[in-house]
């Protein structure tokens, strides 16, 4: 009777099992994804195949879990589910010279001191913590602040390599490039706007990326020369638009987010920067910003709000020592935060690849 | 998620029309005319800007070619085809916001 019922199970119950299935995270079905590569069935043993073109090592156990369950549910018992998530050959945003980038995530606000280097620097690390390879980008020409956050000592220059290409800088394992890198600290880049653009370019295109997951660009606060050049550059990116829950805030964000739908870039969401503040002596949390600033025009814009991270002087603190905190102590609360925003983003920009792969259908009549 | 590229772009010639169908099924209906007023190539804007008449012989579309995903090209068929419209002005002359939309 048992194996009866076992040797029924055919691919297509597996599939119509599944489609109803949602992992929270995902918030599409593993087929709508078009996650499900292959299902084998040996003598009623069931082996699914999974292609994630999402970094999310941390959540593959529970991932794994939830099906068995779901399909228990639906009386397909041994589930082995197989998960690959490792790049493919084509299929890449960005590839010159050495460089072949999967994903590129623009990281943008339009305001200044919101937390744009802190945000991107932290959710490179928390990507890296996901199984990813990831490089950043300080596109900030006029502010750079790698070099700061990083930790990496003044004596520590790019290699030149062929007289053309830089070596990007790696530390906590991901690699880095940054202007910062080629001038010394209290030199200031007093250059033209077109000078800038150039460097930039540079920068981005000159520098051996190698294969990366993510590469993370790390954009200076405004809508200039800079946003515009490189938007058009980097076709294929997607953004995230950082802010804090103020209102002058938002005004500025709300910008920024407007530039990239101006110039065709999808926004992937909003990550909400310095939201709450938990007293360090007695606990009390402060919404020293306001609150819900940022998820009002998540709403206002039709985009997602991914996140939403505290004000701690431990951030700050931690950037300043040249540690940043995921990269100090991946198991900390802040640390944990980084890491959820670090699985929407990566889930968020997969979901992006997906609609935006869907070329628009020409009819003549 | 992202509203552009729409799914489909569908040039009704006989009616002078074009038909869009937004990435949420929504069906944008935009007249010849219309395009070629708002016609987004620089000339025809700088003329808008100093108040000088467009010149247009006719707002027939010959064709309409995409730009990558982000933006459609229109041929009229006086040859006028230097107007490139990215989807969000696009969207705009549909709902009737250019105005707001090139003033933003």
């Amino acid at each position: 009777m048992l194996n009866e019922a076992r040797q029924s199970t055919t691919e297509a119950h597996v599939l119509s099992a599944l489609r109803d299935f949602i992992f929270p995270v995902f918030g599409e079905s593993l087929i709508d994804l078009d996650a499900v590569r292959r299902i084998h069935i040996e003598n009623g043993r069931v082996t699914i195949h999974l292609y994630l073109a999402a970094k999310v090592a941390s959540l593959h156990g529970r991932l794994v879990l939830m099906i068995q369950n779901h399909l228990e549910g639906a009386g397909i018992h041994g589930v082995q589910v197989v998960i690959d998530s490792d790049a493919s050959d084509e299929d890449f945003d960005f590839s010159v010279a050495d460089a072949r980038v999967r994903n590129i995530l623009i990281v943008a606000s339009g305001k200044g001191g919101v937390g744009k280097s802190s945000t991107a620097m932290n959710l490179a690390l928390a990507l890296r913590a996901e199984g990813a390879s990831v490089g950043v980008l300080d596109a900030d020409i006029y502010g750079p602040s790698m070099r700061t956050m990083l930790g990496v000592p003044e004596s520590v220059k790019p290699v030149l390599v062929n007289e053309k290409y830089v070596e990007p800088i790696r530390k906590y394992g991901l690699a880095t490039m940054s202007v910062g890198y080629l001038s010394p600290d209290k030199t200031p880049m007093i250059w033209r706007g077109p000078m800038a653009v150039k460097a930039l370019q540079q920068l981005l295109e000159q520098t051996l990326w190698g294969d990366l997951d993510y590469l993370i660009v790390d954009m200076p606060p405004g809508t200039g020369d800079i946003h515009i050049s490189l938007a058009q550059k980097l076709q294929r990116a997607t953004a995230l638009v950082v802010t804090t829950p103020q209102e002058v805030a938002l005004i500025d964000a709300r910008k920024g987010l407007e530039m990239f739908n101006k110039v065709g870039i999808p926004v992937l969401g909003i990550v909400e920067n310095m939201a709450t503040h938990v007293c360090s002596r007695c606990g009390f949390e402060e919404d020293i910003f306001g609150a819900h600033g940022a998820a009002k025009m998540a709403e206002d814009y039709g985009v997602a709000m991914l996140g939403s991270l505290p004000l701690d002087k431990k951030i700050r603190e931690h950037l300043d020592s040249g540690i940043p905190s995921v990269a100090r102590d991946p198991m900390s609360d802040i640390s944990q935060c980084y890491a959820i925003l670090a699985q929407r983003v990566a889930v968020a920009a997969w979901r992006a690849k997906i609609t935006g792969m869907q070329m628009p259908h020409i009819e003549i009549a | 998620m992202s509203f552009y590229p729409p799914q489909k772009v569908r040039l009704k010639k006989d009616i002078g029309e074009l038909e869009i169908i937004w990435q949420n099924g929504d069906i944008a209906k935009i007249s010849c005319d219309e395009l070629r007023r708002y016609c987004a190539c620089s000339s025809c804007r700088s003329r808008k800007l100093i108040g000088v008449r467009l010149v247009t012989e006719s707002a027939e579309i010959a064709t309409v070619n995409l730009i990558g995903s982000t933006a459609l090209q229109v041929v009229f068929a006086d040859g006028h085809d230097r107007g490139i419209f990215p989807w969000p002005y696009v969207n705009a002359i549909a709902t009737g916001r250019v105005q707001e939309f090139l003033n933003a």
